[in-house]
């Protein structure tokens, strides 16, 4: 006796049985799902699950995030993602009297049968025969197509090659053989942003697409490393250590700069040098986007402008001075400010003497020599040291770095294009808790929001890591062209990240669902389709495949070269 | 449907007026029919009226016995206890012209009750099919419709015969051995040869000879009959000695074609008897001249009397055909009295003695029975590589054909 | 030329079904839900049907005995072992030609008087192996369906190697023909599940 239910239905002419899709041959390898019966482009697609082998047991076997294929009538194949599975009947009556849970027999037939698992499906991407690459979707798979698992080979149809341009950043759910590889132009060519509540791996996730990207020289990267993350070797709790970019980007290696020489040193870190500022470098503009960190009001921030005007460069060391200046009286006498405006901002002012980068006078230009490492490939690091948990200090640095290397950038993109010279090379600056810069309030008049939304006008684009998207300006969030995300369980900031992405709704259950620990939610221009992944491992297969030798092979290589050299 | 109901119409009104008239006319005649029964036992020269009227050979009636013509009779008390019913009936399957299968076919069907032993009764069918060349071809020519009813009826008293003399050995309580309709073959006018009549006749006697040798009381059961032996009697009753000629000649009906269940209606009480007469008939002439053996100076001549089977104020009567040498046994005359009015007790509302009705079930031939034999034959044939060749008539008639049971007179 | 399991003589016949007569008691009598087939096509093909209704004719005598007071006790022995005429029923569910079993209806209905015999259980195995005969039974307005769907699948199961995932797949079936009537299908369902 046979084993299937199709085996007892009626048959037509041609010995098909009649009531149930006919099962082609070439199918038969897939595992079937179900079938489509409803949707729409816009909201996905309906599926009505087949009840399995064991009734009811497709749906168990089912998992938000899933890929499926379904099969068109055109030998279309709709490359789909799981996004929600819901227990459905045929009947509403079964609700009020279920089978008791005594009797197997009503369980299994009504589980087959008139109770039934509808699973929501979002159509990503059209695999065309005719076709070698992917495309987005524009029209949905017809009633009744028969919806199966994806195999790997799909899934490799859609994300593509391993190469130059690609980069293998993990794997689908459940899929541990194919790669998803990362468009690495495209994830360059926008900002991008990585995302996920804390403790859900976003610097090891930022630290994989950096070494890509560095690696790969498709950009020089500015990495404000608040908490040493980066740069050398990180160590967590239990002791365990993972190399640093520095430490496997070969010839590729970033360049470490400090604000904290000593505690960097003290880590052994290789460190090409150390950021000091000079009091008289801080522009007003550098001290605006603290204004909300140093609680200063609009006309606090305004007298900002004007000390700087009658004051000048030393602005900022006249204010500090503890035994006053001539030049404060007279403002204050001239009337310009009230006494409490100029006693409150110098007030303020104080956090800076706790900045021990901040210096009076310095010999060295390294924002000069950070341009120039970055122009010509060099990755740059720099790390935060003991200031890392001193939120106005990142945010002061990183504006002013950030600021002054971009005016070099449109500088040298405008000369490029009036005299034809050298382009800039491609820029991506890494800031962490990023909302703070791009908060609604400052992000239209700071650096940062002007970088996100002239796209890459200047060839300068932001690699924002943040915990909590909510925060950041919606326009700067819609300029962000690829989404890394973890898991994110506050409504809000799930909100934010799927802002002005077309079904996005359908995704967030997936990302309401995903494991706290590597895995993650791709979305935007570098992945073809939104791809939930498992963050492939940072480890010494990741370290060989951005460069990293090891001592023997750099001493072998030495050698060759050398060789080669005489 | 293919009459003219409007034709039928007035006819059907007709037909209902002439019928009320007759109705109301004969019910006018009863009472002087009764009135002739209450004088008729003090009428002088009834014997030799009766005489005269017999040797007439023309003449057909009752004839008194030794019991007043008048005389009625109680239900008995006594004799039911312990009698054994046998209960016999046929049916037949008549040869058809233009059938391509010549044959017929005569189905008994016998019920045997042992009343009062708590025992189950039993049945027994007997089925006999006529189709070989000597069966169907009688005097040269196909068997007839009238022949095939003798053949039924002989094999009816055969039947009888055979279970009586089988119950009779077995038990020492009365043996009342029922036929469904009259006793006697009766055989005028209906083109049957000689031989073949007095062959019939020699198998009937022979049966009846039996029966009476074992003293079973065989009795005829005429429901709703429809005679009149007993009015021809008063009738003639009614005449002068000399004047009986003159009757005799006259063939117009007596008491304007009332029945003598008409009469006996009126005159007998619920479960009563009427007296037992003998039947004055040609038909009779074969059963007056044989001896009953065992039964010295009595013959197997058909008697009668009426029976009211009912014990209600409705009255049902039947007439009982019994022969002489029942009659003549007042003991027999009492069982069957006794039997016949408590087995009909049991089909309320027919009246039908119980018995009988299940003879009748059994003897019964359905519709699809006749095709199974058909069938049967058709096979046998081909077996043969005869291919019956039924002809167009009967494919025509044969659709919605019933074949009901025999059309007995009652 | 009867053969044990002859069991009557065909009646009246349409496409739909047809009915037989017999006479009980008989030891093989026809049960309610038994598989009976009957020749079709000259002969050449056989009419599977299950059996409906089973009616005793009405019978004047049985009718005439109810109505009398103090019937005797060989009457009522003698009414028990009458052979009493009944008319059986039956819904046509397939046919057959050769060793082929399709089920659905026959081209053309048996002929009167032709013989009904019980279906050999390789012939009900062939039959029920395809679920068309529920339906088949479910829009039988003629028939008591849900009785008769119980009793089929009762005899339908008895030939399979795997009742239980039979019954099952039979459930499965009847609940996307009358899924919308759940009351009846419960009702149906938890009948057959007894049958297990």
């Amino acid at each position: 006796m046979s084993d299937e239910l199709d085996d007892f239905l009626p048959r037509d002419a041609d010995n098909n049985p009649i009531g149930l899709e006919t099962t082609q041959e070439e199918e038969a390898a897939r595992v079937r799902l179900g079938v489509v019966v409803g949707g729409s482009l816009s909201k996905g697609l309906t599926v009505k699950l087949d009840s399995g082998l064991n009734a009811g047991q497709t749906i168990e076997n089912m998992a938000v995030g899933r890929y499926v294929v379904a099969k068109g009538l055109t030998e279309r194949k709709f490359f789909s993602i799981v996004t929600d599975i819901i227990l459905d009947n045929t009947n509403p009556a079964i609700e009020q009297t279920p089978p008791p849970v005594s009797s197997p027999f009503l369980s299994d037939v009504y589980r087959a049968t008139v109770a039934y698992g509808r699973a929501n499906v979002s159509p990503m991407l059209v695999l065309d025969p005719n076709d070698k690459e992917p495309r987005p979707n524009k029209t949905i798979p017809a009633h009744f197509s028969p919806v199966f698992e994806a195999t790997e080979e799909d899934v490799n149809q859609v994300f593509g090659e391993e190469d130059d341009d690609h980069f293998h950043i993990g794997s689908p759910l459940d899929m541990e053989g194919v790669k998803v590889n990362l468009d690495l132009n495209r994830f360059v060519e926008r900002s991008s942003g990585v995302f996920g509540k804390s403790g859900t791996g976003k610097s090891f996730i930022t630290r994989t697409l950096l070494a890509a990207v560095i690696a790969k020289q498709k950009a020089s990267c500015l990495i404000f490393d608040m908490h040493s993350d980066y740069g050398w070797e990180i160590t967590n709790e239990r002791g365990k250590t993972w190399k640093g970019l520095t430490q496997i980007l070969g010839n590729n290696r970033p360049h470490i700069y400090t604000l904290d020489k000593k505690t960097s040193l003290a880590r052994n870190n290789k460190i090409a040098g150390e950021l000091q500022i000079q009091y008289s470098d801080i522009e007003p503009a550098d001290v605006e986007m603290l204004s909300s960190m140093l609680n200063l009001s609009d006309v606090q921030t305004g007298a900002l402008y004007y000390l700087h005007r009658k004051l000048g460069e030393q602005w900022v060391a006249k204010l500090l001075d503890e035994n006053g200046s001539p030049e404060i009286e007279e403002i204050i006498e001239e009337g310009m400010l009230v006494k409490g405006t100029l006693s409150a901002i110098q007030r303020k002012f104080e956090l800076f003497r706790r900045m021990d980068f901040l210096v009076p006078k310095s010999s060295n230009n390294v924002v000069g020599e950070i341009f120039e490492k970055l122009q010509r490939g060099t990755s740059i690091v720099l790390e935060f040291g003991k200031h890392g948990d001193n939120l106005p200090a990142y945010m002061l640095v990183a504006n002013y770095l950030t600021r002054r290397v971009h005016g070099r950038y449109v500088q040298a993109k405008n000369d490029a294009v009036g005299s034809k010279a050298e382009q800039p090379k491609p820029l991506m600056i890494v800031i962490e808790e990023a909302h703070k810069f791009l908060d609604p309030e400052i992000a239209k008049h700071t650096i940062f929001g002007t970088i996100a939304r002239e796209l890459r006008k200047y060839n300068v684009t932001l690699l924002v890591v943040d915990q909590r998207p909510s925060g950041i300006d919606d326009e700067v969030m819609s300029q962000i062209g690829t989404r890394v995300t973890a898991l994110l369980d506050n409504e809000a900031d799930i909100r934010a990240v799927f802002s002005g992405v077309s079904g996005a709704s359908a995704l967030r259950e997936v990302l309401a669902r995903l494991d706290t620990q590597q895995q993650a939610l791709i979305l935007g221009h570098a992945v073809p389709m939104p791809v939930v992944i498992r963050t492939r491992d940072y480890d010494e297969e990741l370290y060989r495949a951005v460069g990293f030798l090891n001592d023997t092979e750099v001493e072998e290589k030495t050698k060759a070269a050398y060789d080669d050299l005489w | 449907m293919s009459i003219n109901i409007q034709d039928l119409t007035s006819q059907i009104h007709d037909a209902g007026a002439a019928i009320a008239g007759r109705i109301s006319s004969q019910g006018k005649l009863i009472p002087a029919a009764l009135a002739q029964l209450n004088v008729v036992d003090q009428v002088k020269d009834l014997h030799e009226k009766v005489e005269k009227a017999a040797a007439s050979k023309s003449w057909t009636g009752a004839k008194p016995t030794r019991e007043p013509v008048a005389a009625t009779y109680p239900l008995p008390t006594i004799g039911q206890e312990q009698a054994t019913v046998i209960a016999v009936d046929g049916s037949q399957i008549y040869p058809d012209k233009h059938s391509a299968l010549q044959y017929y076919l005569i189905n008994i069907g016998a019920f045997i009750i042992q009343i009062g032993s708590g025992k189950a009764p039993s049945v027994v069918k007997t089925t006999v099919l006529g189709a070989g060349e000597s069966d169907v071809i009688v005097d040269g020519r196909m068997i007839t419709v009238p022949l095939v009813n003798l053949r039924r009826t002989v094999a009816e008293m055969e039947g009888l015969t055979e279970l009586s003399l089988d119950v009779e050995t077995s038990t020492q309580a009365t043996v009342i051995s029922l036929i469904d309709g009259p006793i006697a073959l009766r055989t005028q006018g209906e083109g049957i040869s000689k031989r073949e009549t007095d062959h019939l006749y020699n198998r009937h006697l022979k049966a009846i000879d039996r029966l009476a040798e074992c003293n079973c009381a065989l009795a005829g059961y005429v429901d709703q009959p429809g005679g009149s032996s007993v009015l021809n009697l008063l009738w003639l009753s009614s005449f002068e000695l000399d004047e009986i000629d003159a009757v005799i000649e006259d063939n117009t009906p007596v008491f304007g074609g009332l029945s003598d269940r008409a009469v006996f209606q009126k005159h007998l009480g619920p479960g009563e008897r009427s007296a037992i007469f003998e039947t004055v008939s040609g038909w009779n002439i074969p059963y007056q001249q044989r001896r009953a053996p065992e039964h010295p100076n009595t013959t197997h001549s058909i008697h009668i009397f009426y029976l009211n089977v009912s014990l209600n104020d409705s009255p049902v009567i039947v007439r009982v055909e019994i022969p002489e040498w029942v009659a003549n046994v007042p003991t027999l005359v009492d069982a069957l009295h006794a039997t016949l009015v408590s087995q009909s007790q049991y089909t309320a509302g027919s009246h039908y003695p119980y018995a009988l009705a299940r003879a009748d079930g059994e003897a019964v031939i359905q519709t699809q029975d006749r095709q199974v034999v058909e069938n049967m034959l058709t096979r046998e044939l081909l077996k043969h590589n005869i291919v019956p060749n039924k002809s167009a008539k009967l494919a025509m008639k044969g659709k919605a054909r019933r074949y009901q049971r025999k059309g007995k007179r009652r | 030329m009867t053969t044990a399991i002859q069991i009557g003589q065909l009646l009246q016949s349409s496409i739909r079904g047809f009915s037989f007569g017999c006479a009980v008691p008989k030891p093989e009598m026809p049960h309610f839900g038994a598989f009976v087939k009957v020749p079709i096509l000259n002969g050449t093909a056989q009419a599977i049907g299950t059996i409906y209704d089973i009616v005793l004719e009405e019978d004047d005598l049985v009718r005439q005995i109810v109505a009398t007071p103090e019937t005797p006790a060989e009457i009522i022995l003698d009414q028990r072992q009458r052979q009493m005429p009944i008319e059986v029923s039956v819904l046509t569910l397939g046919y057959m030609q050769g060793t082929t079993v399709k089920s659905g209806l026959p081209p053309q209905p048996p002929l009167t008087l032709d013989t009904i015999r019980l279906c050999e259980s390789t012939e009900i195995a062939a039959l029920t192996n395809d679920f068309n005969f529920l339906r088949l039974i479910m829009q039988a307005s003629e028939a008591p369906t849900d009785e008769l769907l119980v009793r089929v699948l009762e005899h339908a199961v008895s030939v399979q190697s795997n009742p239980s995932q039979y019954l099952r797949f039979a459930g499965q079936y009847l609940a996307q023909l009358i899924g919308n009537d759940f009351q009846r299908l419960d009702t149906i369902l938890r009948r057959l599940e007894s049958l297990l």
